[in-house]
């Protein structure tokens, strides 16, 4: 195949290898939304994965210039069309490879293993990602922009996933080092060695950082929700749930005693009155149409200088918020 | 008494007058129609009545000494239960037992404000007063100011009194009047709560006094607290010494008429057990009131203070003044012999008789 019948070929399969890599996203995406409802797309891809068709120019010089000694460079070259993922931890990767790895529309396999090649080679410190081909499992018709496109059988589709730390490297030196246009002095090298070894122990701080904050996270949620199947259980509907129960519960979670739970079910066993009142002035004083209600109440009542200090909102809301109940701080 | 839900259904307002130069005092003027609010100036009145009777503040829980005829309770009864007009002719009364309460020339007059409404998940009937001086202040109005001179129950003055009655739902269909009724009281300087200084309003205007029950729970105050301080777990015998000294000290000469738990811990109870504190003495349904410095029941317990080993073998009793002067000391430290056991060192600042002979 010359350069032209090269250019031909590539021209009429462009529209194949778009739909092709637009539905690998999609299918990576749907896969994250069902086996992991928790998390949010947005925030989880940190770069909107969008298919990368290669630019003519850049396709030919792959085949044609750059030594690569392709028997048959049409269907050798394996990145016409690339994805990629862009995280924000290690850990993260992990989620999207096992999708990809398990996945029946498409044959995967790995070409590169930053792991592996760490392991090899531990005192080296350069380009760190994973990158994996996906052959389409079959022929079939994928609905590109309304119109029916045909896949067949075998197209690939490179997918490569990285941290938001891993990308910004590769952006840095990518076009210099792995393709050198131009030649990258030894400094260049030095520095940019330097930068990935600071890159990859920020990416483990970054690990134990977003650890901590997960247990936080985790403790607020638990005490969230036991006030949550308390106010319904209790008051015989679900509390509204926001962004205000957060901060509350944000605010006083390390200042709660061992056994607030306990307490907080002996003190509306013996006031009567607390139940009575979430259930008659939802309308006038809507904080109390929120299961924070309960842990505010209770701090009021019981522990009143934790109450007052801690409050994450203006005193007046917190008064307005306890009024109701006969009480003040 | 539990304020829960409190409304306002009706509201008058009486005016009563400063004595004049000659020495008397110009009769009430009375309202002659009901007082009619907005939500918002509703809302905010009941938040300013909450924010000093509700639970947690100075307010005190009163015993009721007059309700005859004519008494107060008496006329709160009928204003509970009248008709709108009623009620407006009905509050007359009441202002004019306020003019006469108004013994000296030094006290002022005031606005007395009459309402009635219900509260906690019984609908209970409310019947309130709050007597409010007079002020001035300014307002903005575009780059001018004017001078407002008839303000009153401004947040940051403070300056009312608010008596409450309320009705027990739980007194049986034939229960005297003064067994029907709760009272409450709040005056914005408690000191003299329930001293001389505000006796007017309470006793001579409301017909009230203070509580009987007030020496049981100052008994039980000092009961709980010494309790708390033995049993948390972390207060070592040093800092007990110190709050116990720190409970007489409040009990016996804090400047203040009436005892109250936040008062009191947040005198006495170091940080980081104070929450702790209020805590436990709410989940014994200690009373979160001013309670009238009663102390009858209470003097023997506030002369000695006990202590003693684990194994009360060694009982050692001091008298609390010794204690708060520092006549007799304690320090309790690590055993020197490594054993991690405590050892406590006694300073008393005198010889002990019987010692030489004992040797």
């Amino acid at each position: 195949m010359n350069q032209s019948e090269f250019l031909a070929q590539w021209n009429t399969d462009k529209t194949m290898f778009r739909a092709w890599g637009t539905e690998v996203v999609d299918t990576v995406r749907t896969a994250l939304r069902s086996e992991h409802p928790e998390i949010s797309l947005d925030v989880f891809l940190r770069i909107d994965p969008k298919p990368r068709i290669k630019e003519d120019g850049s396709l030919i010089t792959k085949a044609f210039y750059r030594n690569k000694q392709y028997s048959d460079p049409y269907h050798d070259i394996e990145d016409k069309v690339g994805v990629r993922f862009v995280v924000l931890l290690r850990k993260d990767i992990e989620v999207i490879r096992s999708i990809v790895a398990t996945e029946s529309r498409w044959q995967a396999s790995e070409d590169r293993n930053f792991l592996e090649e760490q392991a090899k080679d531990p005192y080296s410190f350069s380009y760190s990602a994973f990158h994996y081909v996906v052959r389409s499992s079959f022929t079939h018709a994928y609905n590109l922009d309304g119109n029916d496109v045909n896949i067949i059988v075998g197209t690939p589709c490179e997918i490569q996933i990285k941290t938001l730390l891993q990308h910004a490297y590769s952006e840095l030196t990518h076009d210099t080092i792995y393709k050198p246009k131009i030649q990258a002095s030894p400094d260049i090298r030095r520095s940019s060695a330097k930068s990935m070894a600071l890159l990859e122990a920020a990416d483990d701080y970054f690990s134990i950082v977003q650890h901590g904050i997960d247990s936080e996270v985790q403790k607020e949620r638990d005490v969230l929700s036991t006030l949550q199947s308390l106010y319904s259980s209790i008051i015989g509907r679900e509390g509204t749930t926001n962004d205000s129960d957060v901060q509350i519960v944000s605010a006083y979670l390390h200042h709660l005693p061992d056994q607030w739970q306990e307490n907080l079910g002996l003190l509306i066993k013996d006031d009567e009155s607390i139940i009575s009142v979430i259930q008659n002035v939802g309308e006038t004083y809507p904080l109390v149409n929120h299961p924070s209600i309960l842990l505010v109440i209770y701090l009021a009542k019981r522990r009143r200088d934790t109450a007052k200090n801690y409050w994450p909102f203006t005193p007046t809301l917190l008064e307005d918020a306890i009024h109701p109940f006969g009480i003040s701080v | 008494m539990n304020l829960s839900q409190l409304q306002i259904n009706r509201i008058v307002i009486h005016q009563l007058h400063d004595h004049d130069i000659e020495g008397t005092r110009p009769e009430p003027t009375y309202g002659d129609r009901l007082t009619v609010l907005g939500p918002k100036e509703i809302h905010e009145l009941v938040r300013r009545i909450l924010a000093v009777t509700s639970s947690g503040t100075k307010s005190a829980e009163m015993d009721i000494a007059r309700f005859g005829v004519g008494s107060v309770l008496d006329h709160s009864d009928g204003l509970a239960r009248c008709d709108d007009n009623e009620f407006i002719f009905k509050s007359r009364p009441v202002a004019d037992q306020l003019h006469s309460s108004l013994y000296t020339r030094k006290i002022p007059g005031g606005i007395l404000v009459v309402f009635s409404g219900t509260c906690d998940t019984h609908a209970a009937h409310v019947v309130g007063y709050i007597k409010a001086n007079i002020g001035s202040a300014f307002q903005r109005q575009a780059n001018d100011l004017v001078l407002i001179e008839d303000l009153f129950l401004s947040e940051s003055a403070d300056l009312y009194k608010v008596g409450i009655f309320k009705e027990d739902v739980n007194a049986g269909p034939n229960s005297s009047l003064q067994d029907r009724w709760k009272a409450l009281v709040y005056d914005r300087d408690y000191d003299y709560a329930v001293g001389a200084g505000s006796k007017y309003f309470y006793d001579r205007f409301l017909g009230l006094k203070p509580a009987a029950s007030d020496a049981r729970f100052v008994r039980d105050f000092l009961v709980l607290s010494d309790k708390f301080f033995e049993s948390r777990t972390g207060i070592n015998l040093a800092t007990q010494v110190d709050l116990q000294a720190g409970l007489h000290t409040y009990l016996t000469m804090h400047a203040s008429e009436g005892i109250q738990v936040h008062e009191f811990s947040e005198n006495f109870v170091p940080d980081e057990y104070r929450d702790d504190y209020n805590e436990y003495m709410a989940s014994k349904n200690f009373p979160d009131r001013l309670i009238r410095k009663d102390l009858s029941q209470v003097e023997a317990s506030l002369d000695q203070r006990k202590f003693a080993t684990a194994d009360k073998k060694i009982l050692l009793r001091v008298p609390a003044s010794a204690l708060s002067n520092k006549i007799v000391d304690f320090d309790v430290r690590d055993a020197p012999d490594g054993s991690g056991e405590k050892w406590t060192t006694i300073t008393i600042k005198s010889a002990l008789r019987g010692l030489n002979e004992s040797k």
